[in-house]
C-alpha cells in the first residue's frame, strides 16, 4: 500500500514539483499514473522507491518510510527504471548476483517470462538491445514478486509485439495482493491492463478513479459524424471519422479509450 | 532498534558475492597490473649499470609512497555503481542496509586492498631486486641492493620519533579516508573532484597559517609561517603535536561522514 499525505518537494533551486499532495493506493491495483511530460510522474517514483527525500509530508509504502532504505523495504519493491545501465555480465550472472536478495523470488517465473519473451540467459546484458534489456528489467521484476512494483515507461523502447507480450505478461504474473504502478506517457500500451488511473499535472492530482467506475460514467466510441453536440464531453478526429466520449446510460459499457480520456481530463472537459 | 535492519550476515555474505560476480573480471585485471606496475617502477629505480651506486633502504620508502598513489587511486575508485545516476539508483535498491554497503566498499577497498597492495609490493621489492642484480654481475659492479623489509620504510627515523612515525601512519590512513568517503560526495570523475577538493582544502588550511603569522606576527614576510615553539613533552614541540593532531585525526571523521553521506544519497 502507498500512502502519501501533504508531500512536498522540489529540485535545488527549482519551484516545487508537489505541494501539499496527497495520494492513496491500495494493494491489489495495476495504476496507471499518467501525465504530461514533466508533470512529475518520474519524481513521484523515486519519492515512492525512496531515491529522493521530500522537504516535508510523510510518504509510507508498506508501511515504511522509503528514503529510511530499510532491507525489508527494499526487499519488498522492485523500480524498473526508464533509463538504466547494467555491468558488463550475462543475464544469468546479475540474475545469481540479485536474485538471492529478495526472499520471494521465482526462478521458475523468470525462465518462463524469459522463454515468452525470447530472452537467453547466456546473453550478454550489453549486447543487448535496449528493448530486450527493459524486457529483461521487466522479467526480472515480475519474478522477485515484490509487493510494489514500479514501471517507469515500461513500453518504451518494446517494439509492438513485445508490447503486447508485456501486456499478457504482466496480467498474469501479479497476484492480487501486489501493488503495480505504472508511469507512462504512452496510455494506449497499458489502456487493457489497468484498473486504477491517477493523473498528474503540475504536481497536482487532478484525476484519480478506478476502470470500473470510468465505464459506468462514460462510454467512448467511434463515430463516423455526429450532430448530438451536448452529449458528447470530449471528441477528436480520425481518419475513420470521431473518438467520442459521453456520458454513460445504466444499457451498455464501452473498453475505456484512455487516450482520450487523457486528453479529455488534460483540457479539463470532464 | 531492530538490529537486523542493521546488519545482517546473510545480506552481507550475498552483497560481498553480489561485487564479486559483478566486478571479478576488473579485479582479476588489476591485479596483475598493480604487480606489473610495481615491478617497473622498483627494477627503474634500482641499480642497473655500470656506474651504478649502491640503493639505499631508505629508497624503498620513496618508492613506497609512489606506489602507494595507486592503492589510493584504487580506493578513490570505490563505490563504482555511483558514477552514474542510472548506476546509483540500482545499487541503492539493492536490498541491503547503507551500512552494510559501506562496510563491503570498505572490506574490498580498503582492507583486502591495502593487504594486497602489502604482498604485492614485497613481492615486486624482491623480484625486482633479484632481476637488478642478475644486470649487474654482467657488469661486475659492487653496488648493493638491500632485501626489502617493511621497517625500511622509517629507516632514517630514530626511537625519539616514535610520534612522528605514527602521525606518518596515521596521515596516510586519513587520505585513505578521505578518498573512501569525500567521493560518495561527487558522481561523474569523483577520484579527480576528490583530490582536487583535497588540494583545496590544503591551500585553505595554509593560506589560514599564512594569514594568522601575518596576524599575530606583523614582521611576517612573504609565506613566512611564525610560530611560538615550546616544548611540550619528551623532544616534541607545540608544532609536532598540532602537526600529529593534524594529520592523524581526520579519518576518525571522513569514516562517519561518508557512512551518513551513504545514507543520505538521493539521485
Amino acid at each position: 500500500m502507498i500512502k502519501i499525505e501533504k508531500l512536498s518537494f522540489n529540485y535545488k533551486k527549482n519551484s516545487p514539483v508537489f505541494n501539499n499532495f496527497s495520494l492513496e493506493i491500495e494493494d491489489g491495483h495495476i495504476v496507471g499514473l499518467l501525465g504530461k511530460n514533466g508533470a512529475g510522474k518520474s519524481t513521484l517514483l523515486n519519492l515512492i522507491a525512496g531515491l529522493l527525500e521530500p522537504q516535508s509530508g510523510q510518504i509510507s509504502v508498506n508501511g515504511f518510510r522509503p528514503f529510511g532504505r530499510k532491507p525489508d523495504f527494499l526487499g519488498g519493491i522492485y523500480v524498473v527504471p526508464e533509463e538504466f545501465s547494467f555491468p558488463h555480465v550475462s543475464i544469468a550472472t546479475y540474475v545469481k548476483a540479485f536474485s538471492p536478495f529478495y526472499a520471494l523470488f521465482d526462478q521458475q517465473k523468470l525462465m518462463t517470462i524469459f522463454s515468452e519473451f525470447e530472452l537467453k540467459p547466456e546473453s550478454n546484458l550489453n549486447k543487448l538491445s535496449h528493448g530486450q534489456r527493459k524486457k529483461f528489467l521487466i522479467a526480472f521484476a515480475l519474478a522477485t514478486n515484490c509487493r510494489v512494483l514500479v514501471l517507469d515507461e515500461p513500453t518504451n523502447g518494446l517494439d509492438i509485439p513485445s508490447k503486447s507480450q508485456f501486456r499478457k505478461i504482466l496480467v498474469s504474473s501479479v497476484s492480487e495482493d501486489q501493488l503495480v504502478v505504472i508511469s507512462t506517457h504512452q496510455v494506449k500500451d497499458i489502456d487493457t491492463i489497468i484498473d486504477k488511473i491517477v493523473v498528474i499535472d503540475e504536481g497536482k492530482i487532478i484525476y484519480d478513479e478506478n476502470t470500473d467506475k470510468i465505464t459506468q460514467k462514460y462510454y467512448f466510441e467511434m463515430v463516423s459524424s455526429f450532430t448530438d453536440k451536448d452529449q458528447v464531453l470530449y471528441s477528436e478526429k480520425c481518419p475513420m471519422g470521431y473518438r467520442i466520449m459521453k456520458q454513460a446510460d445504466a444499457s451498455a459499457e464501452s473498453a475505456i479509450d484512455l487516450e482520450l480520456l487523457f486528453n479529455a481530463i488534460i483540457n479539463k472537459t470532464i | 532498534m531492530n538490529k537486523n535492519n542493521f546488519f545482517s550476515f546473510n545480506r552481507f555474505g550475498l552483497l560481498l558475492r553480489n561485487d564479486i560476480l559483478l566486478n571479478y573480471k576488473q579485479y582479476l585485471l588489476m591485479i596483475p597490473g598493480a604487480f606489473l606496475a610495481g615491478y617497473v617502477i622498483l627494477y627503474l629505480n634500482m641499480p642497473t649499470n655500470q656506474y651504478a651506486r649502491d640503493f639505499y633502504p631508505s629508497t624503498y620508502g620513496g618508492l613506497f609512497i609512489v606506489c602507494l598513489i595507486g592503492l589510493g587511486a584504487f580506493i578513490g575508485l570505490g563505490f563504482p555503481s555511483l558514477n552514474s545516476k542510472t548506476g546509483a539508483q540500482n545499487y541503492l535498491l539493492i536490498p541491503c542496509s547503507t551500512f552494510e554497503k559501506f562496510l563491503s566498499q570498505f572490506i574490498i577497498r580498503i582492507v583486502i586492498g591495502t593487504a594486497l597492495f602489502f604482498v604485492l609490493f614485497y613481492i615486486d621489492a624482491l623480484l625486482a631486486r633479484v632481476t637488478a642484480l642478475q644486470v649487474l654481475s654482467r657488469y661486475e659492479s659492487h653496488a648493493q641492493i638491500p632485501v626489502f623489509q617493511y621497517s625500511y620504510l622509517f629507516y632514517n627515523m630514530n626511537e625519539d620519533q616514535s610520534l612522528i612515525k605514527d602521525a606518518l601512519f596515521l596521515f596516510f590512513v586519513s587520505l585513505g579516508m578521505y578518498l573512501f568517503s569525500v567521493r560518495l560526495y561527487f558522481t561523474k570523475i569523483a577520484l579527480l573532484k576528490t583530490i582536487l577538493t583535497l588540494a583545496a582544502s590544503i591551500i585553505i588550511i595554509m593560506l589560514t597559517v599564512f594569514g594568522f603569522s601575518h596576524l599575530f606576527y606583523p614582521g611576517a614576510y612573504g609565506l613566512d609561517v611564525h610560530l611560538n615553539h615550546y616544548k611540550i613533552y619528551n623532544n616534541y614541540d607545540n608544532f609536532d603535536i598540532f602537526m600529529f593532531t593534524i594529520l592523524s585525526v581526520p579519518w576518525l571523521f571522513f569514516l562517519p561522514l561518508g557512512y551518513f553521506k551513504l545514507k543520505e544519497k538521493q539521485i
